[in-house]
């Protein structure tokens, strides 16, 4: 602590775990937008990954409620309050119908796109597989071709749906953020489209690093335009990201308000290598003008790709730094503008850094699980190709009806 | 004298006239005085039909920093004795010759200031002029911590008091954010609510158990020299009115339209 | 039954499994629109009172001490501000004694920059050294500046104070000063104090509550040899009751002539 705070202010309201869930949404939003991209607006370069990038989607929106509950005071409370006594005044409240909702639209989607690959594994499973098949088949094993085509025209909609759905999704984050007038790193009305771009721009990485890993460990081999076209979204995206972080705080310093004198002091002293290291110079300008200079020379192959990757994985940490800066940066400053205080969390409990490193391998866990029930690559396919019951390594086994036999890639 | 018929009622015509026109003419300045003072400095609108009108002020120029009330709100209230959560609490305000100003809040003030050992790092300035300002919540017409709450669970009451329903409160913290003067805090697994809870959210009450009594909050109760001061400002006798009526108050941060109910007397713009 | 339909049927199912547990499990209280607040207000309403309502609780059994207290210095200074919540000893006889009177003094009295100039405060250190606030200053009567500083003349009445003021003398000392010698009387009373305009920012000005000393005879003592005559406890001009049994000889000793 330095300078004067309010007493109560000495402890951290918002801890580690509320960084873990803006982070969390942050990905489901962006993961579902590169599906959106392909199945609503039929970007044919991003086919590979749209339907992996929709699992990921779900298996990060599935684990995005759980920082909250491990950091509510009363989480036993909070599903039935905030559903049954929202205040409507208030943005959070928003959290519970949002998240549900969305929930129900990507698992409507999973679902149909998945379609055709279920009505297969079921018939080729056998006790329990068989039954969690058809479960998710809800009893339909031989759906027609008509209702296929049926499915097409919802899949649409609801991947339609889901962009809206997305930006709210983080967007009301971001508003949560923003409307605080009381904080003055966090109030203005920038916060919304700042942690929505910062999400998409998280989801797009995501998708790009998780896809190339996962190429490589399935001894695949890494669709190089994919990544490459991957990564022109995330230059496009990132630039405008920085932009209008940039702007942000190019307005503070240039109006000049009273707080302006300690946030400069905030990102310059006490949060320099977080804020100025990490989420501006190795987060977002290294990856732009890697990714930039990659486009400008319209680079393709593999070295690019894997150029492209890194940078992907740098943006990823860039973009957690950014949710810490925001988050635990705001909170630092005390609200007297007089001074700030200190925030180290702890190993163990449940604000802990243990828990956080958990509830953020929990998604890949469910992603590896999903990967494994539902593989999502496209893969040549012989028809009536059998498929065993059991599979060691997910992808591994041949066998998955991709949509219309589809072949891989090009 | 030719004493006309005329000239006697214009004269006495005149002669009312005048009369007539004389008080008023004496009387418009104090017309003007009387409408500049009976305009309200501060918005005694209706918080929400109820009857009484709870009104809290504050005088920093005569706290002496003795830190009886800090302590007697955590007595009365149940809060726990850390540093770290506090109702109310009281800053001390240093301002140098060279222009500087230095705030602190040793412990809250809850020992007072007496033997702070903060006190050392004002030894060797030039002290311009110091003084102490107590703290508490402001329960704000226009409380962002009630529009923020998920739940719902905080509220206004019709006599002006902010509460907490900590049966219904979730601990998600949001309101802390959004109180723009550090005046809530999370009870801690440790401490326990009158109410039985802890890992809520609690917050001065104006000692709503004994307002309702028509005793005094417990730091009124105690303060020794009547720097706080409650009552109903609807009641013109009461101590907050007749503490008023003269002196134009502050508030807090008034630019971000929290519409406080605290008002401060003493104070100036460097206290936020 | 078609795909969509039986996925609306799982959602509908969910949404109802949720309400039954809510209806189970959850608050009573809990509605879909719940702004009933009466109940809360109820709650923080009635919570029990660790201060109580002194103004009508102390004097009732420490009235003596009240009406001291009442026209002294303090009579601002609620009694709970140094004796603590009160309500605890009047429900079950906690005693409320104040073990470090010395520590509740220092609090307000103690020489700081940021105290209004109105406060009366000493640098601790420098007004009494060692010796305990309360030694001098009786806290219910602490009085304008300490013990009652003498309000004679000292010409003729060196060395002699318990004369008049001893155990036993016309105008005695009082108990706890038993066995203190003339010698020490004036280490106290007209030691180096603060003097302070006392103004109690709520209160009407406190009335000093030593003595003005005794009063000077306002006339000549020609032909007027016999004090008791007059002033006599029944005399036209009577003395206090606290004077009966004195003699005209005594009178001259503490009443200076004008």
């Amino acid at each position: 602590m330095e300078g004067f705070i309010y007493p109560n202010e000495a402890e951290v309201a918002w801890s580690v775990n509320i960084v873990i869930y803006t982070y969390i949404t942050g990905l489901v939003a962006g993961a579902f937008v590169i599906s959106s991209l392909y199945h609503v607006f039929g970007i044919r370069s991003l086919r590979p990954v749209a339907r992996f990038s929709l699992i990921a989607s779900l298996a990060f929106l599935m684990v995005a409620p759980l920082p909250l509950l491990f950091h509510a005071g009363h989480p036993e409370r909070a599903a039935v309050n905030m559903l049954f006594t929202p205040n409507l005044t208030s943005a959070m409240a928003a959290f519970g119908f949002i998240w549900f909702g969305y929930l129900v639209l990507v698992i409507a989607e999973v679902l149909l796109v998945f379609r055709r690959d279920m009505v297969s594994y079921a018939k080729s499973s056998k006790g329990v597989l068989r039954w969690l098949y058809l479960a998710l088949l809800l009893g339909i094993e031989n759906p027609s071709e008509e209702s296929f085509a049926a499915n097409e025209r919802v899949i649409r909609v609801l991947a339609l749906l889901g962009i809206p759905g997305a930006m709210v999704l983080h967007g009301y984050v971001g508003f949560i953020f923003g409307a605080v007038k009381a904080m003055a790193w966090w109030s203005t009305p920038l916060m919304p489209v700042i942690f929505l771009l910062s999400a998409i721009v998280s989801g797009i990485a995501l998708i790009m690093v998780l896809y190339t890993l996962l190429s490589i460990l399935r001894g695949k081999g890494v669709d190089h335009p994919t990544v490459i076209s991957l990564s022109r979204w995330l230059l496009g995206f990132l630039a405008l990201d920085l932009t209008l972080e940039a702007l942000e705080v190019v307005s503070m310093a240039y109006e000049g308000e009273e707080s302006w004198e300690m946030i400069s002091q905030l990102i310059t002293r006490v949060i320099p290598v977080s804020y100025l290291g990490i989420q501006l110079g190795m987060g977002t300008l290294l990856p732009l003008v890697v990714l930039g200079v990659m486009a400008a020379r319209g680079l393709k192959g593999r070295l690019s790709s894997t150029l492209a990757s890194l940078s992907g994985f740098l943006v990823l940490v860039g973009v957690l730094a950014m949710r810490w800066n925001v988050i635990i940066g705001g909170q630092l400053l005390s609200k007297s503008l007089r001074g700030f205080t200190s925030y180290i969390p702890p190993l163990l409990g449940m604000e802990g850094l243990l828990i956080s490193a958990v509830l953020l391998a929990l998604p890949f866990a469910i992603l590896g699980v999903s990967l494994y029930l539902l593989p999502p690559w496209l893969v040549e396919v012989a028809p009536e190709e059998e498929r065993p019951a059991f599979r060691a390594i997910p992808g591994v086994r041949r066998g998955g009806l991709a949509r219309q036999g589809v072949r891989f890639g090009r | 004298m030719d004493f006309t018929r005329r000239g006697f009622i214009k004269g006495v015509l005149g002669g009312v006239l005048g009369l007539a026109v004389l008080p008023a003419l004496l009387k418009a300045p104090g017309l003007y005085l009387r409408r500049a003072s009976a305009a309200p400095t501060i918005d005694l609108a209706d918080g929400g039909g109820g009857e009484r009108h709870w009104g809290f002020v504050v005088d920093a120029s005569r706290c002496i920093g003795c830190g009886l009330c800090v302590q007697a709100c955590k007595r009365e209230n149940n809060v726990v004795m850390e540093p770290e959560y506090n109702r109310t609490w009281v800053e001390r305000y240093v301002y140098t010759e060279e222009g500087e100003v230095f705030v602190d809040s040793p412990e809250a003030g809850i020992e007072g200031f007496a033997n702070a050992p903060a006190n050392l790092k004002y030894a060797g300035l030039d002290i311009d002029k110091s003084h102490f300002v107590p703290k508490l919540c402001n329960q704000c017409e226009n409380p962002p911590c009630v529009q923020v709450c998920p739940v719902g669970a905080t509220y206004k009451t019709e006599d002006g008091v902010v509460l907490v329903d900590q049966e219904h409160c979730i601990g998600c913290r949001y309101c802390i954010q959004a109180c723009p003067y550090g005046a809530r805090y999370l009870v801690p697994s440790g401490g326990v609510t009158p109410m039985g809870y802890s890992k809520v959210v609690d917050k001065c009450t104006w000692c709503y158990h004994r307002i309702t009594k028509g005793l005094r909050p417990a730091c009124v109760e105690v303060c020794p020299v009547g720097a706080r001061l409650f009552g109903d400002l609807h009641d013109p006798e009461s101590p907050v009115a007749v503490a008023l009526r003269d002196h134009p108050p502050a508030v807090l941060k008034p630019a971000l339209g929290t519409k406080p109910r605290v008002y401060y007397l003493g104070i100036d713009t460097e206290v936020r | 039954m078609g795909y969509p339909v039986r996925a609306l049927g799982v959602l509908v199912a969910v949404i109802a499994l949720f309400l039954v547990a809510k209806w189970v499990a959850g608050p009573a209280y809990l509605g879909l629109f719940d702004t009933d607040r009466s109940q809360n207000v109820e709650l923080w309403a009635s919570k029990p009172l660790q201060y109580a309502d002194v103004d009508r609780e102390c004097a009732s059994c420490h009235g003596e001490r009240v009406e001291t207290w009442q026209k002294a210095a303090h009579q601002n200074v609620s009694c709970e501000s140094c004796h603590g919540p009160a309500e605890s000893h009047l429900s079950s006889g906690v005693s409320l004694a104040i073990e470090e009177p010395a520590e509740l003094c220092i609090r307000c009295h103690a020489a700081l920059a940021s105290r209004p100039v109105s406060q009366p405060q000493v640098n601790v250190e420098e007004h009494a050294g060692p010796i305990a606030c309360t030694a001098c200053h009786n806290p219910h009567q602490p009085s304008l500046a300490g013990p009652p500083t003498v309000p004679h003349s000292l010409e003729g009445r060196e060395g002699w104070c318990t004369v008049c003021h001893g155990a036993t003398g016309v105008k005695p000392f009082p108990e706890d000063h038993a066995g203190r010698t003339s010698g020490v009387c004036l280490t106290c009373h007209q030691s180096p104090g603060y003097v302070s305009p006392i103004s109690t920012p709520t209160g009407p000005s406190v009335e000093p509550t030593q003595p003005a000393g005794p009063p000077i005879i306002p006339h000549s003592l020609e032909g007027r040899s016999e004090c008791t005559a007059c002033h006599g406890l029944t005399g036209f001009k009577p003395f206090p009751a606290d004077h009966a049994g004195r003699t005209k000889e005594v009178c001259l000793a503490c009443h200076n002539q004008q």
